[in-house]
């Protein structure tokens, strides 16, 4: 009884978190001189989900996170639903029939999906006729972008698994209740 | 059916999401789109807490300022210096406060030149990405604010309003991409319009190749796209860019606001506004 009311909480848990990271982006990290290495932390948590969901429960969470962020910015609507559940499925896929998921591949998966989100986001600029004026700050910021997330994936994971854990949503948090018990 | 599908769901379920977003990003439309309920739920939630973290923010960078003032004091005198202290916080304190009347004397001059009604509002946050640039003031529709009204400081224009909460409104600034304000150079009256490029300046376009543009000279608005008043300030040149080819010049702004700094702006309520 308790694990199951642990276990429902850790979906709003989640959205808690978006609505927190939503906040420190656009407070804390947009302030000089962090704002040259203004990270994507929902992307990193997009990927764990990836990772550590099944398919139906995390996509509607990217949804709900997705959709949380998209109220913090000035974005074309769904762009960032398109960008987090496309990630998603990226990594749900990968993680079924590419790699494992270790911290190191879920690192590579994270930079390599950064890669991805910023040629999206000039894709879609190219679609309002505007990637012209975006491609020079998009490539400036490239290379920092990947560096400052693949770093924040050692801190945001074991974040992540420690709330998992705690909420029995990860499949050893049972193993390390019983040992607690014990 | 149902077997088949129960026997696919996995694929399905990718697909379904896969399909969701093709369906829902939308790159036709131009306009803007207010916030639906979801998002009034989430800035009604977020919203404060953001005014907090920015408020603890600006002044934990002023007692950070005054801080290493103290330091530098406390190197230079012995007995005096707590005395020192106490004196030179009084007097920082003093000095913001001054900063601040000097802001809003600016403000409420340029308010008088404009005869139509307006409010100020604080600035709380800014963009969740680093790759747009809107802002979020902290004043919505219950203080009169409505889709598409323009918004200044003393130094120029800042931005129009892009949706609104009751108390809360999100600004699309004259930097972000999907900005685009319609402008000519003050000397020349060389037209053209302003979009957003990065966050240090923006890129005047369809400016013809034969108009007489240089450095230094002053950008602002026509007031032809009915959002801005006609006359305000919107950068000076810094550069210009003449290919080899082509009828059009592209032309460096920056940007007569400095967003780095903004923690004031105000929005003009009624659209047909005049300068004075």
């Amino acid at each position: 009884m308790y694990k199951d009311i642990l276990r429902k909480i850790n979906f709003f848990i989640y959205l808690f978190i978006a609505v927190f990271i939503a906040i420190l982006q656009s407070t804390f990290f947009s302030y000089f001189p962090l704002y040259y290495i203004h990270p994507d932390i929902t992307l990193i948590v997009v990927v764990y989900l990836g990772f550590k969901r099944d398919i139906l429960s995390g996509g509607i969470i990217t949804i709900f996170i997705a959709l949380i962020i998209e109220a913090h910015s000035s974005v074309a609507p769904n762009f960032f639903l398109t960008v987090y559940l496309y990630s998603f499925v990226i990594t749900k896929i990968l993680s079924r029939i590419l790699v494992l998921p270790d911290i190191l591949s879920s690192i590579c998966v994270v930079a390599a999906l950064t890669f991805l989100k910023q040629t999206g986001l000039l894709v879609l600029l190219e679609l309002y006729g505007k990637a012209e004026n975006g491609i020079k700050h998009v490539l400036i910021y490239l290379f920092p972008a990947i560096v400052v997330q693949v770093l924040l994936t050692f801190v945001i994971f074991p974040w992540l698994r420690k709330i998992d854990l705690k909420t029995f949503k990860d499949e050893h948090a049972e193993d390390e209740y019983d040992i607690h018990r014990e | 059916m149902f077997k088949l599908l129960k026997e696919y769901r996995y694929y399905c379920t990718i697909a379904f999401f896969v399909f969701i977003p093709i369906l829902s990003l939308n790159t036709r439309s131009k306009e803007s789109v207010q916030f639906n309920y979801f998002d009034h739920i989430i800035v009604f939630v977020s919203a404060p807490i953001q005014s907090l973290i920015t408020y603890s923010i600006n002044k934990a960078a002023l007692f950070f300022q005054n801080y290493i003032f103290l330091v530098n004091t406390h190197e230079n005198l012995s007995i005096v210096t707590l005395e020192n202290r106490k004196l030179l916080n009084v007097i920082h304190n003093y000095q913001e406060i001054e900063a601040e009347n000097k802001r809003l004397r600016e403000l409420m001059q340029l308010q008088n030149k404009i005869e139509e009604e307006k409010i100020i509002a604080q600035v709380i946050a800014k963009d969740v990405s680093a790759e747009f640039r809107s802002i979020r003031i902290n004043k919505g529709t219950k203080a009169g604010i409505e889709r598409g009204m323009p918004v200044l400081t003393h130094e120029g224009i800042v931005g129009k309003v892009l949706r609104t909460t009751p108390y809360y409104s999100d600004i699309i600034t004259i930097l972000d991409n999907l900005s685009a304000v319609d402008a000519m150079i003050q000397r020349t009256r060389a037209r053209g319009i302003l979009e957003g490029a990065t966050d240090f300046y923006c890129i005047l376009k369809y400016a013809l190749r034969t108009d007489d543009i240089e450095v230094g000279d002053v950008l602002i608005s026509t007031g032809l796209d009915s959002i801005y008043p006609k006359g305000l300030p919107l950068g000076t040149v810094t550069k210009t860019y003449k290919k080899s080819y082509g009828v059009t010049q592209d032309v460096e702004i920056k940007p007569s606001v400095n967003f780095s700094k903004l923690e004031e702006v105000f929005v003009i309520l009624k659209p047909d506004v005049k300068i004075l």
